[in-house]
């Protein structure tokens, strides 16, 4: 990347730009603060984390589809996906819904990866215990106060130092993943609509009421001190977050689902130079307990296309090399339809990584679909191994500190980094 | 129509309070461990303004100090024992009818069975909008205040989602039931919740049949409704959906049924019982669980007076909730009586939710309610969407409400409530220019709605979009009636201080930091280089037509900056 772009600059030329008051002192104050913990810009080297949530509990079974299993074939009679519709790859033993035809020709180019049968011990099946085990990386569900990636953000603001914008979340409430103990996201959904809304005289007032330091009393009101650290944060990173998003033009033309939206925002913000390092994205409505068919294959369609759109606009940007996307879902489904033409709470599901410099192909075993648990999959990856993988190797973190334990790491699937 | 005790603004402020800065002062030794009463005689005007916050949806200080003056008995009678006092508005009158009626659409080609579908579901969504704008209204006029305080939480409890119900009449006849419940008997309230139609719509239990359960609902009621994670077994939530097979509903009358046919009389064991368990046997099981009533204590305790309460407390309200059988009364007055619930611990705690943020700012103010559309959309911006909870466990409260996102929109939104309405003496003709366009834009409405040979769905399309332009006029000339200018000059306050302090006093459960107070007085004074408040001109009253304009708008703008701090956030 030879666009580099100092952060300090970037900010200038803001300043520069608009002219009025309260944007340089929105603006300023990002200068100061940047310049009070050491210039911080997005260089090459640093590693962007794209996650895509799947919620609801994703049919894994449907998705990559184990193609010659005849248990596939007995247990889906009517959701089955018929041979001649599924789509093939160099893999013959695996293919993949209709709906995912790009995603199957990324494969096979070498920039996606399936990792079968993800999941943990003593499967949870109630859709929040086992979103919270999946985003604490905790599989006893005890400690659920802070997320796997909140903790690696922990880490990386201890070594680096702090900017509001490290991790972005496109919802508006933060996910348990990305909060950590001493850093908390920006949220957001609309980037255009996240501002204060004043006319000159009170924006001018407010940005000084919410860089107000406030360190004296109530500190015995946790509420408070984090809603000063909130109200801080969002003054002095919604004035550059908005205004990237704004001016940020494209060729491709993202639409068709929310994702497809929220992506365009993340590469909007990644052409933009912001230094964050984790984008937290959401796919919902997977919980197909009746008439799964045709809901399925339409997520997984706008999921396909939405991938696609984002990964052709970061080639675009030349920014490619430096993101990875993860996909899951809290868990799959039985291996079982059931009698409403859907599927109920499972366990075990592949886990889908992309990204041009990861190594492609299928890593882990596909699940039995002979030894069942009770009429589940028996997983055969435990999740923390992937994200092992995603620390140590891509965020560059070390996944001791983050999962308090060592687990063996996906072998290869980032290793076109070395 | 004006918030209950009318007036509002218009009065002023008792002169004593001024000199406080909207802390509690007293109380400081009230132990946060302790569900003793406090001593009567120790219920300050600051511990109403509590309650009121807690248990309802604030008030006005002449509307606390009434309250105030019945005495800690009185008051918490006057919230609890709402049923003495009239409803207020009116349930709209939504005909459970019309329903898609299936035998007709089976007659149907798949076309027309497509748009007879489309045609139901553009007119239920208008339904569906009355129903929401009903309840909002409900939530800023009511007199019955901790009945709706109590409506929403079981709400956020027995969650339902409209999403998923797709029937505005079904979540008209939950939402009723809960408000019926809602300081009732909460096993009678679970027995209810349980055949109630969304109910056994969107947990599935209408498709839960025997040889083939769902078990849907048989986990939520376990995990979320009664017991709580870890205090049952996989086995006991596929047993227990057996039990509710056959528990279904009929379309047409949106009344429970049992379906025999559908209903597996097998022997079943849950929780240790075995027999030929039905629902109602489960539910009795569910709720002879201590754990049961620990789950409903803590939920409460933890929503109306502080997080995560110790499990001491939560031991002995529980006690309370079997003793008196889950009636609800008893404990909710033992809690609003408690040092636990006036200690300095549970002052100022709790992030208000979206809903109780927007209503308590306009029942505090005093001001006009707004058309409750506003209020919806305002809500559903911040994150709480009413009758669309973003899964069965409902909206997680307390700190989740809040991102850099939504504090933003929070401030935006408090924004549009003090902005609107016009700053000085009403413009004649401006209005009357007003009024015409509205007319005309309505005309074109209704002419769009009567157009002849439009096609049904053509003529419910315009109908909506003839709904959605009213209520956009609504809120286009919704004018609060907000009169900052009478208020500072009736209060006769002379400094920069007192402005901020009565306002504070008005607003704040926790007081402002001290630099933003000195920020707040640079911009009254202007020595911050905005324009100064004539503060002494309004008190003499020589303000003219434009002073009073330039005045009233400084004084809004004060107030929306007292709103956009994190200490507004908190009751």
């Amino acid at each position: 990347m030879n666009k580099q772009t100092n952060r300090r600059e970037f900010l200038g030329l803001g300043i520069a730009g608009a002219g009025s008051f309260a944007l340089s002192s929105a603006f300023g104050s990002r200068v100061l603060h940047a310049a009070a913990f050491g210039s911080r810009r997005a260089t090459g080297d640093d590693k962007i984390l794209v996650v895509i949530q799947l919620s609801g509990g994703n049919d894994g079974l449907n998705t990559v589809i184990p193609v010659e299993s005849r248990e596939y074939r007995q247990n889906r009679r009517r959701l089955g996906i018929a041979g001649k519709d599924i789509v093939r790859c160099k893999d013959k033993r695996f293919g993949f819904h209709p709906s995912l035809k790009v995603f199957a020709q990324m494969l096979d180019a070498g920039q996606a990866a399936v990792i079968h049968g993800v999941g943990y011990p003593r499967p949870n099946r109630s859709h929040f215990k086992s979103m919270d085990i999946w985003q604490s990386a905790d599989p006893t569900g005890r400690d659920l106060r802070f997320g796997w990636l909140g903790r690696a953000l922990d880490v990386m603001v201890e070594q680096r130092g702090s900017d509001p914008d490290l991790a972005i979340n496109l919802s508006d409430r933060v996910p348990l993943a990305v909060n950590g103990a001493r850093y908390k996201p920006v949220s957001f959904v609309n980037p255009s609509l996240y501002r204060f809304q004043g006319a000159g005289d009170e924006e001018k007032v407010f940005a000084r009421l919410s860089q107000a330091k406030s360190s004296e009393g109530n500190h015995d009101n946790p509420m408070l001190r984090m809603l000063r650290n909130t109200a801080r944060e969002a003054h002095e990173s919604s004035e550059l977050v908005r205004r990237t998003a704004q001016k940020y033009r494209t060729p491709v033309r993202y639409q068709g689902s929310r994702l497809a939206g929220s992506l365009r925002t993340v590469a909007s913000l990644i052409a933009g130079q912001l230094p964050t390092r984790v984008f937290y994205t959401y796919h919902n409505g997977f919980d197909t307990h009746v008439g799964q068919a045709f809901r399925h294959g339409s997520l997984l369609q706008q999921f396909d296309q939405a991938v696609s759109m984002f990964q052709r606009d970061l080639e675009r940007l030349g920014v490619a090399d430096r993101v990875a996307i993860i996909v899951f879902s809290e868990f799959g489904r039985r291996v079982r339809e059931n009698q409403s033409q859907g599927t109920d709470h499972g366990v075990a599901a592949p886990m889908l990584v992309i990204g041009k410099r990861i190594r492609g192909g299928f890593y882990g075993e596909h699940p039995s679909l002979q030894d069942l648990d009770h009429g589940d999959l028996r997983h055969t990856v435990d999740f923390r191994r992937v994200y092992a993988s995603v620390l140590d190797h891509w965020l560059r973190v070390d996944s001791k500190q983050v999962l308090r334990a060592r687990f063996a790491p996906i072998d290869g699937l980032f290793a076109r980094l070395a | 129509m004006k918030a209950h005790f009318g007036i509002a603004l218009v009065c002023g402020l008792c002169p004593t309070i001024l000199s406080i800065r909207g802390a509690p002062t007293t109380g400081l030794d009230r132990d946060a461990e302790s569900l003793a009463a406090i001593p009567a005689d120790s219920f300050t005007l600051e511990d109403a303004r509590h309650l009121l916050i807690r248990a309802g949806f604030g008030g006005t200080p002449e509307e606390v100090a009434k309250l105030h003056a019945l005495g800690l008995d009185g008051m918490v009678s006057w919230l609890v024992d709402y049923e003495q006092r009239p409803e207020g508005v009116p349930p709209p009158a939504i005909i459970p009818t019309p329903v898609l009626d299936y035998r007709k659409l089976r007659t149907l080609s798949e076309n027309e069975r497509r748009r007879a579908r489309r045609r139901w579901r553009i007119d239920d969504q208008r339904r569906f909008a009355r129903v929401r704008s009903w309840w909002v209204e409900k939530l800023l006029t009511t007199r019955r205040p901790l009945e709706e305080r109590m409506t929403l939480f079981w709400h956020n409890h027995f969650t339902s989602s409209y999403q998923r119900v797709r029937n505005a009449y079904h979540m008209l006849l939950q939402n009723e039931l809960l408000r019926e419940h809602a300081t009732g008997n909460f096993a009678e309230l679970l027995h209810e919740v349980s055949k109630d139609p969304a109910m056994l719509e969107y947990l599935d239990n209408n498709r839960n049949r025997k040889g083939r359960p769902n078990e849907n609902f048989a986990r939520e009621v376990m995990e979320l409704f009664t017991l709580g994670v870890g205090h049952y077994s996989e086995k006991d939530i596929k047993e227990a959906a057996r039990a509710f097979t056959g528990w279904t509903f009929n379309r047409g009358g949106a009344s429970f049924v049992f379906n025999r046919r559908q209903h597996d009389f097998g022997q079943k064991t849950v929780l240790g019982r075995t027999g030929d368990l039905d629902g109602d046997d489960v539910l009795d099981a569910l709720l002879s669980r201590p754990e049961c009533s620990e789950l409903i204590a803590r939920k409460l305790f933890a929503h109306f007076a502080y997080a995560d309460p110790p499990e001491s407390i939560v031991k002995e309200l529980a006690q309370e909730l079997r003793d008196r059988g889950y009636e609800l009364k008893p404990m909710l007055r033992r809690m609003f009586k408690s040092e636990a619930f006036y200690s300095p611990k549970a002052r100022g705690s709790l992030v208000k939710s979206p809903i109780v943020l927007l209503v308590s700012t306009v029942r505090m103010l005093g001001i006009n309610p707004p058309p409750p559309e506003l209020i919806v959309a305002g809500a559903a911006r911040l994150g709480q969407n009413l009758m669309y909870p973003p899964n069965v466990k409902g909206w997680e409260e307390g700190g989740a409400w809040i991102t850099t996102a939504t504090l933003l929109d929070r401030y935006n939104f408090c924004r549009a409530l003090v902005k609107a309405g016009p700053t000085g003496p009403p413009n004649p003709r401006r209005s009357a220019i007003q009024r015409r366009g509205q007319q005309q834009q309505q005309g074109r409405g209704q002419r769009d709605a009567r157009g002849g040979r439009q096609s049904a769905e053509a003529r419910l399309r315009a109908m909506q979009m003839m709904a959605r332009r009213r209520a956009q006029a609504r809120v286009r000339n919704w004018d609060p009636g907000l009169d900052l200018v009478g208020l500072v000059a009736r209060l006769e306050v002379s400094t920069a201080d007192q402005i901020i302090a009565a306002l504070g006093k008005r607003l704040l459960y926790v007081p402002l930091s001290e630099d933003r107070e000195h920020i707040l007085r640079a911009f009254v004074t202007g020595s911050d280089g905005t324009k100064p408040l004539a503060l002494d001109k309004i008190v003499s009253g020589k303000l003219d037509a434009r002073g009073r304009r330039d005045a009233e708008s400084k004084l809004r703008e004060l107030l929306h900056l007292l709103m956009s701090t994190p200490e507004f956030q908190l009751s």
